[in-house]
């Protein structure tokens, strides 16, 4: 069974046109809200996460869910961040996007957490 | 106060006397324990400020805040020397009055008096930083939840516009969400500027009667790709009967698109909005309802204004910084109108309620029987139209949109090749931006104006939307000033308003 990349992203327009670049790139995605994702990552096993925070780095449920129950996965997140925000990501081996970006840096990033 | 003897003792009672609160302090030490917890004005006696009482004081001020010049009265005479001069740096910290013993009652109440009015214009200046302070800082985190909010639209617009195929060629799709953000992110825009206008108080109404009833089916069509891409059921419910307020209908609409548009911002997908529209104890009422994340009881009273859902428990993406809501609530006042939020608390949905006063009888009537306005000419005559526009993009873009309704469209890409061109080819309407390199576009209409006379319409096109810049533009020989991006539909209604000038010269301009 070919792994796929989660995105968790809760901007429809932006997440639309995320999994569209992915797909178009060979990716398979599955796109989840914080709650299911969370659900997903219990039974599931993803090659990427694509996460844009809630409000902020360190009150995010996914990454907090990471944090205490699945820390090696932390290598295949990539946070999707805005610049100007003060807060450092949790873990050295996630990859960081600063939004808005493009399509190769999109592509880039998730070749790197794979 | 840091005399000795019975000095302090008696300066105390008479101070009372006259309505003012004193404190006795021992010597220097004990006035710089206690002058943190904040004073008027110090009294010493010269006997007091020995070296190390003057030390004690300089250290003292040195921990007042950059504001803060304190009075000091001292009370001179007994030293045969008489008093030596303050140190510089003390000096600097404070305001010095030197009193001479025996001191008469009146002249210490006066030398008190005058001491506390200094300290007061010290308070006011304190205050006044404090302000600012809260303001500085109140901008500092708008415009980190600005840039917030620009991402998104502008991330999503990045990535659509990379999806083109080999052949270059953009699917409706995505050229569908690249037009949706692009408006989300022209209203934001507006809406800001607006924003601060009504607190400028610059904005004024252009009153009408207007029928609410057409202003929801307006906002409704606009946000309806909104709700679709969302998949947000939106419903409105019309009243059978007009619904006639008095009010700017270009205001009304942006602010039920506004409420309509943060109702589908916070409904999660599959969820649902109704627009239900009635009349109610004399009042319109457009009372916009969702089933989506709702709010919660403790920021029901906050979310009106401007940095609230900066701060948003509920922490949607989608964020939204209020400029919205603040907006509609600045809006609605300007309307003699109220704006309410209703929610039974977090994902329990939403319940915005706006009312209106009514129109009189008069207005209702005049509006309910209208001299029938002809019907809108189904498409427009083909004209000749230059486009002056540096960027390329929005030049191409607006030539091929206009050349696709069968206009003839000249192009210049600067002011002076901008003369030339409406010259020679003497086009109907002339679009001319006005921030052009070489030549601005003032100059443009100038001298366009000089050789041409009145035999071409000409079109101010700019980034500047106050009526100042309007006034500016028509003052320099435009007939009209439109604000970018430059829709179709603008330029439209200049056509129809401004018929061909060599077979009507007695258009209306």
């Amino acid at each position: 069974m070919s792994r796929s990349i989660l995105v968790v992203e809760d901007y429809p327009d932006l997440r639309t046109a995320i999994v569209d670049v992915l797909s178009r790139n060979g990716c398979v995605c599955d796109c989840a809200d914080a709650e299911a994702a969370i659900d997903k990552l219990r039974t599931n096993r993803y090659e990427a996460i694509l996460i844009a925070p809630r409000l902020s780095i360190s009150a995010d449920p996914v990454l907090g869910y990471l944090l205490a129950n699945q820390p090696g996965e932390l290598a295949h997140v990539v946070l999707m961040t805005n610049p100007g925000d003060e807060e450092e990501s949790p873990d050295a081996r996630c990859g960081v996007l600063e939004k808005p970006f493009s399509r190769d840096e999109l592509l880039m990033r998730i070749a790197a957490a794979r | 106060m840091a005399p000795v003897g019975r000095d302090s003792e008696l300066l105390c009672s008479q101070l009372a006397a006259h309505g003012l609160e004193g404190r006795e302090c021992s010597d220097m030490l004990e006035l710089a324990e206690l002058l943190p917890q904040g004073a008027g004005a110090i009294f010493a006696t010269e006997e007091a400020l020995t070296p190390n009482g003057l030390g004690d004081l300089n250290r003292a001020l040195a921990k007042q805040p950059p504001w803060s010049q304190i009075p000091i009265v001292i009370f001179t005479g007994t030293m045969t020397a008489g008093p030596k001069p303050l140190p510089p740096e003390i000096m600097k910290r404070t305001n010095v009055t030197l009193v001479d013993r025996p001191v008469r009652i009146q002249s210490l109440i006066s030398a008190a008096h005058s001491a506390l009015r200094a300290r007061e214009r010290q308070y006011e200046i304190r205050d006044l930083m404090r302000e600012l302070e809260e303001r500085v800082q109140e901008r500092d985190r708008f415009l980190a939840v600005l840039g917030h909010e620009l991402r998104n639209p502008l991330g999503a617009i990045l990535l659509a516009a990379q999806m083109r195929d080999d052949d270059g060629k953009l699917d409706g799709d995505h050229a569908d969400l690249i037009e949706r953000q692009s408006r989300h992110l022209t209203r934001l825009v507006n809406d800001l500027l607006d924003l601060s206008r009504v607190a400028a108080g610059k904005i004024v109404l252009k009153q009408q009667p207007v029928d609410l009833r057409d202003v929801a089916a307006e906002a409704l069509r606009v946000l309806q790709p909104v709700g679709d891409a969302q998949r947000v059921a939106i419903q409105l419910q019309r009243c059978a009967r007009p619904l006639i307020v008095r009010g700017d209908p270009v205001r009304l609409d942006q602010i039920v698109t506004n409420v309509l548009s943060n109702a589908i911002k916070y409904t999660p997908e599959e969820g649902h909005v109704r627009v239900v529209l009635a009349e109610e104890e004399g009042s319109a009422v457009i009372r916009v309802t969702d089933d989506g994340v709702g709010i919660a009881p403790e920021r029901i009273g906050v979310i009106f204004e401007l940095f609230a859902q900066a701060e948003n428990a509920i922490g949607r993406a989608q964020g939204g910084m209020g400029i919205g809501l603040a907006l509609v609530r600045n809006l609605m006042e300007l309307h003699d109108g109220t704006v309410e939020a209703r929610s039974e608390g977090i994902g329990k949905g939403s319940e915005f309620l706006l009312r209106l006063p009514l129109a009189t009888i008069d207005e209702q009537h005049a509006f309910q029987t209208p001299p029938r306005a002809e019907a809108p000419p189904a498409q427009l005559p083909p004209r000749k139209i230059a486009i002056v526009e540096d960027n390329a993009d929005v030049r191409d873009l607006l030539r091929l949109k206009l050349k696709r309704l069968g206009h003839e469209v000249v192009i210049a890409r600067d002011g002076v090749e901008g003369v030339q061109i409406v010259i020679d080819e003497k086009p109907d309407l002339a679009l001319v931006d006005l921030g052009l390199p070489g030549i601005d576009g003032y100059a443009v209409a100038r001298e366009v104006r000089e050789k041409l006379g009145e035999n071409v319409v000409l079109v101010a096109v700019s980034g500047f939307g106050q009526p100042e810049d309007k006034r500016r533009a028509l003052a320099s020989g435009f007939d009209e000033h439109i604000t970018k991006p430059a829709d179709v539909k603008d330029i439209e209604g200049v056509l129809r308003r401004f018929p061909p000038r060599n077979s009507s010269p007695d258009a209306n301009v």
